[in-house]
């Protein structure tokens, strides 16, 4: 069962390595339209936080409006728990947000970024009592939010600092990388 | 300045692929593996339907109907003043909500009771005392299994007539205790209904005794279930029966080896262990149990039969789960115990322990009992 366990999570990470190479097949487009952002977690507060600690995710954005200071996308995203004994967490995202550039460190432009959307999660238990296992799950529709500072230290690539409220449940902070294309 | 506002028309290819990858997420979520179970030793699982009566005492209508008689009337008393219904109300799930019980020449009922004896120890609640002693295999003994915070009696029989011979309980100084049984015997060989009553469940001629006696109120205990909370409805298949919140919460209490002490059907394993509980500042002698240890107490409908622990030293459930983050590891089984004292995986066991509660049990007050004493004793 636990061999089960890890090539599941194994799939995630195969799974994100694919969605990143679709993503470099669409790399033509020299206004770099697309983001692809994979990100840490660690839940502080709330309900999700009494028995998921660490998250990972992936995040995907379009941007889709440009002005001379704001870079505004669309953004969809999927997160889950790391290794919770008895219980998995995927939750699902669509929103929107924006791009600020404060300032430039060290010649590298500092945005500030901060997204608002829907949130869906599902919660999955598994339990052994006496007789009997019982598994069940739980969906869920929320808000996420987000709000970040993105340090673009490459051409192409932005370390990401950011804090997440998943609706009501859970106040996560946060590492991530990005590549634009 | 002006301000330059330059507008990328979405390019519908572009946008497509946002769609596409959002589509597989979604479908990713969809298909998500199930996770794997916390492979445990102690298993919790749901309370049987039915209760096991000792061979020597079956139960009948009318046995349970005087059974309920006594548990009511305070003529069991040495001042005609306290009834087991006293400490054990329905009203409370059959417990008292005080801390530590006032006993002989006390007055009120649960917050609103005075007096000026107390009993030493929190007066647990009687619902589902019928299954006590039963293992993760179903199997109990009513006639040999373990009753009070000290294990020192063997069955409810044995166990009723104690606060009968206790003089802070019921008793008082209007007879020793030696003498107890025997003269609330000859009280109740007095009242002509109760003889009635008697000679209908044991018998004609049946001379009143403690055996008898002890048998009537055990026989009316056992019929004091509550074992159709939200969590054996979700052991049961209703997979609905509890929320995400309390979902966690027995998550967290399993991963926790919570269930080290608190497993079988009941969420006890009836041992005694040491745990080093706080002493109540309210009584003049530290009680040691036996050795230091009192038994696990069942985690079966907490949320009205507080407060906590054998002296009620706790308050609140948020408390007790608290006091597992750091206290003495003198006990095997407590050793086992890893716990994060997180406030959220606190408030989510709590959730959980209130999830194992059931209301729907028999809270039938009578409206008179034979000894034409007030109903229930002094509780007004």
């Amino acid at each position: 069962m636990a061999r089960k366990h890890l090539n599941e999570k194994s799939s995630i990470l195969l799974f994100f390595f694919f969605l990143i190479t679709i993503q470099f097949c669409y790399s033509q487009n020299q206004d770099r339209k697309f983001e692809g952002i994979l990100h840490g977690n660690y839940f502080l507060i709330g309900e999700l936080n009494s028995i998921y600690n660490t998250t990972l995710g992936t995040e995907f954005q379009y941007y889709f409006s440009k002005t001379s200071a704001f870079e505004h996308y669309f953004n969809t995203g999927f997160t889950t728990d790391i290794d919770t004994k008895g219980a998995n967490l995927f939750a699902l995202d669509l929103g929107i947000g924006t791009q600020y550039k404060l300032t430039e460190l060290w010649n590298k432009p500092l945005f500030i970024r901060g997204s608002i959307g829907g949130l869906y999660w599902q919660e999955k238990f598994s339990t052994q009592f006496i007789n009997t296992t019982v598994n069940s799950s739980v969906p869920e529709f929320g808000f996420k939010a987000n709000l970040g500072i993105g340090y673009r230290f490459s051409k192409r690539m932005t370390f990401i600092l950011q804090g997440t409220q998943f609706s009501t449940k859970g106040t996560s902070v946060g590492i991530g990388i990005s590549y634009s294309f | 300045m002006r301000t330059t506002y330059n507008i990328n028309l979405i390019s519908l290819k572009s946008f497509s692929l946002f769609i596409v990858i959002f589509q597989a997420l979604l479908l990713f979520v969809a298909c998500s593996p199930d996770p794997i179970y916390v492979s445990i030793d102690n298993r919790i699982g749901a309370l049987p339907e039915t209760v096991i009566d000792p061979a020597d005492n079956p139960r009948t209508p009318e046995k349970v109907a005087l059974g309920r008689m006594l548990f009511w009337d305070p003529v069991l008393s040495g001042n005609n003043d306290v009834a087991c219904v006293t400490c054990h109300h329905p009203n409370n799930d059959y417990a008292e909500r005080l801390d530590l019980s006032i006993g002989v020449g006390g007055h009120g009922l649960s917050f609103n009771r005075s007096g000026d004896i107390l009993v030493k120890r929190n007066a647990p609640t009687i619902l589902n005392t019928a299954f006590n002693g039963i293992d993760e295999g179903y199997l109990y003994d009513p006639a040999n299994t373990v009753m009070f915070w000290d294990n020192r009696s063997k069955s409810l029989e044995e166990q009723s007539l104690e606060p009968i011979k206790s003089m802070e309980e019921m008793r008082g100084n209007v007879y020793t205790a030696d003498v107890a049984i025997a003269v609330v015997s000859s009280r109740l060989n007095a009242i002509p209904e109760y003889v009635t009553m008697f000679n209908n469940v044991f018998g004609e001629g049946t001379v009143i005794d403690g055996d008898k006696i002890g048998k009537a109120i055990a026989a009316f205990e056992r019929t004091l279930i509550a074992n159709n909370s939200r969590f054996d409805q979700y052991v049961e298949g209703d997979e609905t029966a509890l929320n995400a919140q309390e979902l966690r919460g027995m998550n967290a209490f399993v991963s926790a080896n919570c269930v080290a002490c608190h497993n079988g059907p009941m969420f006890s394993d009836y041992e005694l262990h040491d745990l080093g509980v706080p002493n109540n500042s309210k009584l003049e002698q530290i009680d040691e149990g036996v050795n230091g240890k009192f038994r696990t107490a069942s985690l079966r409908n907490l949320p009205k039969t507080g407060p906590y622990m054998h002296n009620g030293v706790f308050k609140t459930l948020t408390d007790v789960v608290n006091f597992y983050d750091n206290f003495e590891r003198n006990d095997a089984d407590a050793q086992q115990i890893d716990f994060d004292n997180n406030p959220d995986t606190v408030a989510a066991i709590v959730a959980f322990l209130k999830a194992l509660s059931d209301s729907e049990f028999d809270k039938t007050i009578p409206e008179s009992v034979p000894s034409g004493l007030p109903v229930g004793g002094n509780i007004e």
